[in-house]
């Protein structure tokens, strides 16, 4: 049973939708910048921001503005509506939403906690209605339709990567025929001051993969892909964009939050996805690496990379340097990048990079190359708590 | 199906394979009786003290279960871990929140656990498992879904045994209902619930 | 009581050493490697207590190296720069 991708739908620093993402891609322009939406920041911090406020996006959406709704759900209603398209999630086939977060409704618990502790106020209560992370999932799937199947992941960093990997896994395993699956994050005073205190937050816009990189910066945004088998498409006659044919999860077994030195859980990530892709490791054209520019992360995922393509060259790139770390979404938003590299047969750069790291030969792709033949690409998403996920699309 | 082993730790108590454990241990209200388990259990773990409640929670209860079932029989990467519960890691957000709140300069070791999957992590380090792990948010555990997953992951070989189930903290009430249950036929006597 | 003596409690209830006495930190044992088994995280909270106790604060994460060495080099430190 093959694994379809007939849509995608992005949100990101760099914009609403799919066009505003490639045109910022292609055109080496990063969307990470000192902080404006999210305020009360102890000190100006560069983030991946979406520069709309939550009104302006829920007249986007065409959503009531008193209507209790987390960024983060908002987020997510934007990118899922451009994945779904004119399609249905009902029940004419079996279908499914499955969406990962971290944040959740965070932006609007938090605030409500602030005003109890500044101000004695407690009118905000209705805020916390919507913290919890199958609270958002369920504003998007209601949005998004009738699926039959709903569920929420968790995971950190391969929240919704390993969405994707269910996903496609219930359709392989003849559960459900046409399934949403993605993620969503937004950014939050929580994470942004969690991250700080690791002290692993860049003060100037991130270097994935470089010497002399210094930390990540956050970012926020959604990215969904649209799953369907041969059933479902009879029904929906949707365009095949990509394929989805590999997938593995594995644990780093190291540090609650460090990845191991060897990168450990990602070489067995990729290394299964591979093997159940039933592909060489020379097959792969690219990879949208994780790289999230923490001195840790990134030595691990090269040194993972190294064990798995030895001295063959291999193009890899992170985009966080444009859209910044959007923790729970970047599996998703990163699964919609890969996509539209084998749709449009292209590769896009590591931007922000200068110096090789130590001890290793291998540098990041560097400026956007189209008119490249691109079968098939790996993405990989790799959480706190050692959880590590690699996926492979190829081309249709 | 049905697990080849179950451990149950609740307010109520602990209970392993269906019969009550460890009854000594008085379980008193507003209090986590967890480092009295770990005591017990006499292990020589230093970091289980760093550990929020979550993933303590998760990690004596695997602890339990090794009692009954050797998981060295299975490969490394063999073992999954599939778990979900309502709260998150709320117990955790809350003092992350509050020295945030505070103005305090925010704990790292206690940031390092506002995420639910760090349980898996814990225990993932402990036993050297570098297998498949799955953290689902739902509003009350449905053993029904969890053995689908379950099965999925077996029918695939993906995995050869898959550990987890229902792991639930908020403040003083807690509740983890551990399974293991692996591909072969026979040994099954624990129902999932 | 000492500022050593402060240091080494402080260190226990920071790092939740619970099974650990001030009696078993030596003033002059690497508190890092192998001794007290501490880890990166533990690293970014000795920073947490130099603020939270000592009103200094430290914004390279790389000058941790030297100064939480051991008891004896970070009591050093709290010496030389506390506000």
């Amino acid at each position: 049973m093959n694994v379809f991708v007939t849509g995608v739908g992005v949100v990101s620093a760099l914009g609403i939708g799919i066009k505003a993402n490639f045109k910022a891609l292609k055109c080496h322009k990063s969307g990470i910048r000192p902080n404006k939406i999210i305020e009360n920041l102890l000190e100006e911090t560069f983030v991946g921001e979406l520069p709309l406020s939550n009104i302006e996006l829920k007249n986007l959406l065409q959503v009531p503005v008193e209507t209790n709704a987390p960024r983060t759900a908002l987020l997510g209603m934007l990118a899922s509506n451009e994945a779904l398209g004119n399609t249905l999630l009902d029940n004419k086939v079996r279908s499914g939403f499955i969406g990962g977060s971290t944040v959740g409704g965070m932006d609007l618990s938090e605030d409500y906690f602030r005003g109890v502790y500044l101000e004695g106020n407690h009118e905000n209560v209705t805020y916390l209605t919507t913290h919890d992370l199958g609270t958002v999932t369920d504003i998007i799937a209601k949005n998004c339709g009738e699926p039959g199947y709903v569920n929420t992941i968790s995971t950190a960093c391969s929240s919704s990567a390993n969405s994707i990997m269910l996903g496609a896994r219930m359709i392989k395993n003849g559960l459900l025929d046409r399934v949403l699956v993605g993620g969503n994050d937004a950014l939050s005073r929580f994470t942004i001051n969690g991250f700080r205190s690791l002290m692993i937050y860049d003060k100037e816009i991130c270097k994935p993969f470089d010497k002399n990189r210094k930390g990540l910066n956050l970012g926020e945004g959604a990215g969904y892909l649209l799953l369907e088998n041969e059933t479902s498409l009879t029904q929906s006659k949707n365009k095949i964009l990509a394929s989805l044919v590999g997938w593995h999860n594995a644990n780093d077994a190291y540090h609650q939050t460090g990845t191991s030195p060897e990168g450990d859980g990602a070489m067995k990530a990729m290394k299964g996805a591979l093997a159940y892709a039933g592909l060489q490791s020379n097959s792969i054209n690219h990879i949208n690496a994780h790289g999230t520019a923490t001195q840790n992360n990134d030595q691990s995922e090269l040194n993972a990379i190294n064990r798995i393509f030895g001295d063959t060259g291999i193009n890899f790139s992170s985009t966080k340097g444009y859209t910044g770390h959007t923790l729970g979404a970047s599996g998703g938003i990163e699964a919609v990048y890969s996509v539209l590299s084998l749709i449009n047969q292209c590769v896009f750069p590591n931007i922000n990079w200068s110096t090789p790291m130590d001890n290793n030969m291998r540098k990041p792709v560097l400026d956007f190359k189209d008119n490249v033949a691109i079968t098939h690409v790996m993405s990989n998403s790799f959480g706190f708590g050692g959880n590590s996920t690699s996926l492979i699309f190829s081309k249709s | 199906m049905k697990a080849k082993a179950s451990v149950y730790i609740t307010n109520q108590g602990i209970t392993v394979n269906n019969k009550p454990f460890f009854s000594d241990i008085v379980f008193v209200d507003n209090e986590l009786p967890f480092n009295k388990i770990y005591k017990q259990l006499d292990l020589n773990y230093p970091k289980y003290h760093k550990m929020d409640n979550l993933s303590k929670l998760g990690f004596l209860g695997v602890e339990l279960l090794k009692r009954e079932i050797d998981l060295s029989q299975y490969g490394e990467d063999r073992i999954a871990q599939i778990f979900q519960n309502s709260y998150s890691s709320l117990d955790t957000d809350i003092v992350h929140q509050k020295s945030i709140n505070d103005k305090k300069m925010p704990s790292p070791a206690v940031f390092v656990y506002t995420l639910p999957n760090i349980v898996m992590g814990e225990i993932a380090i402990r036993n050297k498992l570098y297998g498949e792990n799955l953290f689902t948010l739902v509003d009350k555990f449905s053993p029904q879904n969890w053995l689908e997953l379950s099965n999925v992951q077996l029918a695939l070989g993906k995995a050869d045994a898959i550990m987890g189930g229902w792991i639930d903290i908020f403040e003083n009430n807690f509740n983890l209902r551990l399974f293991l249950l692996d591909n072969s036929r026979e040994g099954g006597l624990f129902e999932v619930k | 009581m000492n500022l050593k003596e402060e240091l080494k409690k402080q260190l226990i209830e920071q790092l939740n050493l619970v099974e650990i006495n001030p009696s078993d930190i030596e003033d002059d044992a690497p508190l890092f490697g192998d001794g007290l088994g501490l880890d990166s995280i533990d690293a970014l909270e000795l920073i947490v207590l130099l603020d939270t106790y000592y009103n200094i604060k430290i914004d390279k994460p790389e000058q941790g190296k030297e100064i939480f060495h051991s008891v004896n080099s970070m009591a050093d430190f709290i010496e030389k720069n506390r506000a």
